[in-house]
C-alpha cells in the first residue's frame, strides 16, 4: 500500500492555517485523510489512554468555540485530549473544524483521541449541515466523501487509565464487557439497530433497566444498568456526550455517568455553558465551564431581518 | 393617519406600545436543569432538547385587559401522552429496529413513559379575559397584509425546538409584526420526521386598528416526506442534500392543502 508522504511541516502548516479558520484545499484533505486512515485503523475500539488528559464532549461546527475551548484547556499537544464526537454538523464551520481535529490526530497521534460520533455518519450529515457545507465551500461533495470514508476508521470508546469509559452515546443491552467492543467490527457507516448504533445513540433515563423510546427506535438505560456495567469492568465512571445540557455537564444516575456537552451557545441560540473535563495525573476530575467566544463576522441568528410574511 | 408608537428594548425583552395596545416578546436563554425538572413534573414527560421557557409573546390590549400570550409551557400541555399515543408517528427505522431488537434483546419490551415524542400540538395561544370566540366568516386581509408598509416593530422567536434524536424536527415558533394598520402574527408548529412525515400547524391573528377586529386563523397542513422530498429538484441522484428540509417556510411552499382550516373571531 502506498503511503501518504504528509511530513511534520505540512501538518503544522496546515494546522496554523485551520486555525485562522481557513479551510485547506481539496486535494490536501484528500491526503490528511489518507494518512488519518492509517493512524486510525491501528486503534481499537476501546482506544486506552493515559491520564493527565482533557475530555470533551460535541463541538457541532462551532470553530470559535472549539479554538477558545483550547485556551481554556490548554495548548494541544501540551494538552492531552479526548473528544467524544459530534465534531460535524448544525454550526457553520464543520469543515475547518472537523479538519482541524483530523490533522492534529495526525500530527500527534498519543496526545489527542477522536471517536465517533452519530454525527460522524454519511445519513446524518446529509441531513444536519456538513454535506451542504462541503459544496459550499469546495463546490462538489469530494470532500465531504473523503471525510465520510474517514469517520468508519474512528474508534467508538476510549478507556482512561481502566478507570473511566468514554462514548458518544451510551451502553448497550447487546454489550456486557469492554471485550465485547472489542470484538466489534467497527469500519462501516453507523448502523441503523445493534451495538455499534446504541454506543453512539443511547441515553441514561431516570427509569431503572433497559428502555425503548417511544419515537420507536434506540434504547434508554436506566442507574441499575450502568451500575452494573461500571462494576462488571472494573470502571469508576461512564463520560459521555450527546445530550445538550444547559451548564456544560450533568452528572446523574448517582455519579455513575456524566454528559458533557463543549459547544457553547449550541446552534448559536440556546445560551447554555459549554464543558470540559480534565483529569489530572492523579486521576482526580475538575470541571471547566465556557461561555461562547466573542463572535467575529459570524451571523447573528437572533437577529433576522425583518419580514413581511404571511 | 398617523398613529404614534414606542418601542424598547432592553435585557432580551422587547416591545412596542401602539394605540391600546402592549406587544412584549421575551428572548432568554434555554431553561437551566431546575427548571426543565419542574416542567417535565408538571408535564408528565420529556421535555424538548431546547426548551425556551422563559420566551414568550405577550399581546396586551389595555383598556379591556384582554391579552394574547404565546408560550412553551401551555403549548407542551397540549400534547398527548399515555397509551393512546402508541398508535402515532414512529421514526422511518422504527419497524425494522423493532423487528431485530425482539431477536436480540427480547425481554426488553418497555416504551418508557409513553407520549407523543413529536411534541405536536394544537395549541393556538393563551387567551385572558376575552369576551368571546366565534367562528368567522371573514378571514385574515390578505391583500392588506401585501401592501409594504413601513413595519414599526418586527420579532420572531423559538418556544421549543428537538431534533427527536436526529430523526428530523420539531418546533414552535412565532413571527411578529406591527403596521400602522395593525399587526399579524404568526405561530408555527413545525413538524419533520425524516422519510416519514412533514406538518406545518399554523395560528395567524391579524388585528386591524381601522375596524379592531381580531381574527384568527388556524391551517393544519401535512405531507408525507417522500412527498416533499420529490417536489425539491436534486442536484445529484447519489448524493442528497435534505439541507433545505429545516427551513419550514421552503417547505410551506412543498405542502399538500391543509387538512383543516378555520377562522374565528375572538371579541374583547
Amino acid at each position: 500500500m502506498e503511503v501518504a508522504q504528509v511530513d511534520f511541516g505540512l501538518l503544522d502548516e496546515w494546522i496554523s492555517q485551520l486555525f485562522e479558520c481557513k479551510q485547506i484545499s481539496e486535494a490536501n484533505v484528500k491526503k490528511l485523510c489518507e494518512k488519518a486512515k492509517e493512524v486510525l485503523m491501528l486503534e481499537s475500539n476501546v482506544q486506552p489512554v493515559k491520564c493527565p488528559v482533557t475530555v470533551c464532549g460535541d463541538i457541532h461546527g462551532q470553530f470559535h468555540d472549539l479554538a477558545e475551548l483550547f485556551k481554556i484547556g490548554g495548548n494541544s499537544p501540551d494538552t492531552n485530549y479526548l473528544f467524544m464526537g459530534d465534531y460535524v454538523d448544525r454550526g457553520y464551520y464543520s469543515v475547518e473544524t472537523v479538519t482541524l481535529l483530523v490533522a492534529m490526530k495526525v500530527r500527534y497521534p498519543e496526545r489527542i483521541t477522536i471517536l465517533r460520533g452519530n454525527h460522524e455518519s454519511r445519513q446524518i450529515t446529509q441531513v444536519y449541515g456538513f454535506y451542504d457545507e462541503c459544496l459550499r465551500k469546495y463546490g462538489n461533495a469530494e470532500v465531504w466523501k473523503q471525510f465520510t470514508d474517514l469517520f468508519d476508521y474512528f474508534p467508538l470508546t476510549a478507556l482512561i487509565e481502566d478507570q473511566i469509559f468514554c462514548l458518544h452515546g451510551g451502553l448497550s443491552p447487546s454489550i456486557d464487557t469492554l471485550d465485547h467492543i472489542r470484538s466489534l467490527d467497527r469500519v462501516q457507516e453507523v448502523p441503523h439497530e445493534g451495538p455499534m448504533c446504541d454506543l453512539l445513540w443511547s441515553d441514561p433515563d431516570d427509569r431503572c433497566g433497559w428502555g425503548i423510546s417511544p419515537r420507536g427506535a434506540g434504547y434508554t438505560f436506566g442507574q441499575d444498568i450502568s451500575e452494573s456495567f461500571n462494576h462488571k469492568n472494573g470502571l469508576s465512571l461512564i463520560a459521555r456526550a450527546h445530550q445538550l445540557v444547559m451548564e456544560g455537564y450533568n452528572w446523574c444516575q448517582d455519579k455513575n455517568v456524566v454528559t458533557i456537552f463543549s459547544a457553547p451557545n449550541y446552534c448559536y441560540r440556546c445560551g447554555n455553558q459549554a464543558a470540559i473535563m480534565e483529569i489530572d495525573e492523579n486521576m482526580k476530575y475538575t470541571f471547566l465551564q465556557f461561555d461562547p467566544a466573542p463572535r467575529r463576522g459570524e451571523p447573528h441568528v437572533s437577529r433576522r431581518t425583518p419580514d413581511y410574511f404571511l | 393617519m398617523n398613529i404614534k408608537h414606542e418601542t424598547f428594548e432592553n435585557d432580551g425583552l422587547k416591545g412596542i406600545k401602539i394605540n391600546d395596545w402592549e406587544i412584549h416578546s421575551s428572548h432568554k436563554p434555554i431553561l437551566q436543569n431546575k427548571g426543565i425538572e419542574e416542567y417535565c413534573q408538571c408535564l408528565g414527560f420529556n421535555v424538548p432538547e431546547m426548551l425556551f421557557g422563559d420566551n414568550y409573546l405577550a399581546v396586551k390590549h389595555i383598556p379591556s385587559g384582554f391579552s394574547i400570550n404565546l408560550n412553551a409551557l401551555d403549548a407542551l400541555k397540549l400534547v398527548e401522552k399515555g397509551d393512546k399515543t402508541s398508535g402515532m408517528l414512529k421514526v422511518k427505522i422504527a419497524e425494522n429496529w423493532t423487528k431485530k431488537s425482539i431477536e436480540k434483546n427480547s425481554s426488553i419490551t418497555k416504551i418508557v413513559n409513553p407520549f407523543d415524542w413529536t411534541f405536536s400540538t394544537k395549541y393556538n395561544g393563551t387567551l385572558l379575559n376575552e369576551k368571546q370566540v366565534k367562528e368567522s366568516e371573514i378571514g385574515i386581509d390578505y391583500e392588506k397584509l401585501k401592501i409594504p408598509e413601513p413595519l414599526l416593530f418586527f420579532d420572531q422567536n423559538v418556544l421549543f425546538e428537538d431534533d427527536l434524536g436526529d430523526n428530523g424536527v420539531s418546533s414552535l415558533s412565532y413571527k411578529v409584526r406591527v403596521m400602522q394598520s395593525g399587526f399579524f402574527i404568526l405561530m408555527r408548529f413545525f413538524l419533520r420526521v425524516d422519510g416519514v412525515s412533514v406538518r406545518i400547524w399554523d395560528t395567524r391573528i391579524y388585528c386591524s386598528f381601522e375596524n379592531n377586529l381580531l381574527i384568527r386563523e388556524i391551517t393544519r397542513k401535512q405531507s408525507t416526506f417522500s412527498d416533499i422530498a420529490n417536489r425539491i429538484v436534486r442536484l445529484d441522484k447519489d448524493d442528497e442534500d435534505l439541507s433545505m428540509l429545516n427551513n419550514s417556510d421552503f417547505v410551506n411552499t412543498l405542502m399538500n392543502s391543509p387538512e383543516f382550516g378555520s377562522n374565528e373571531q375572538i371579541l374583547y
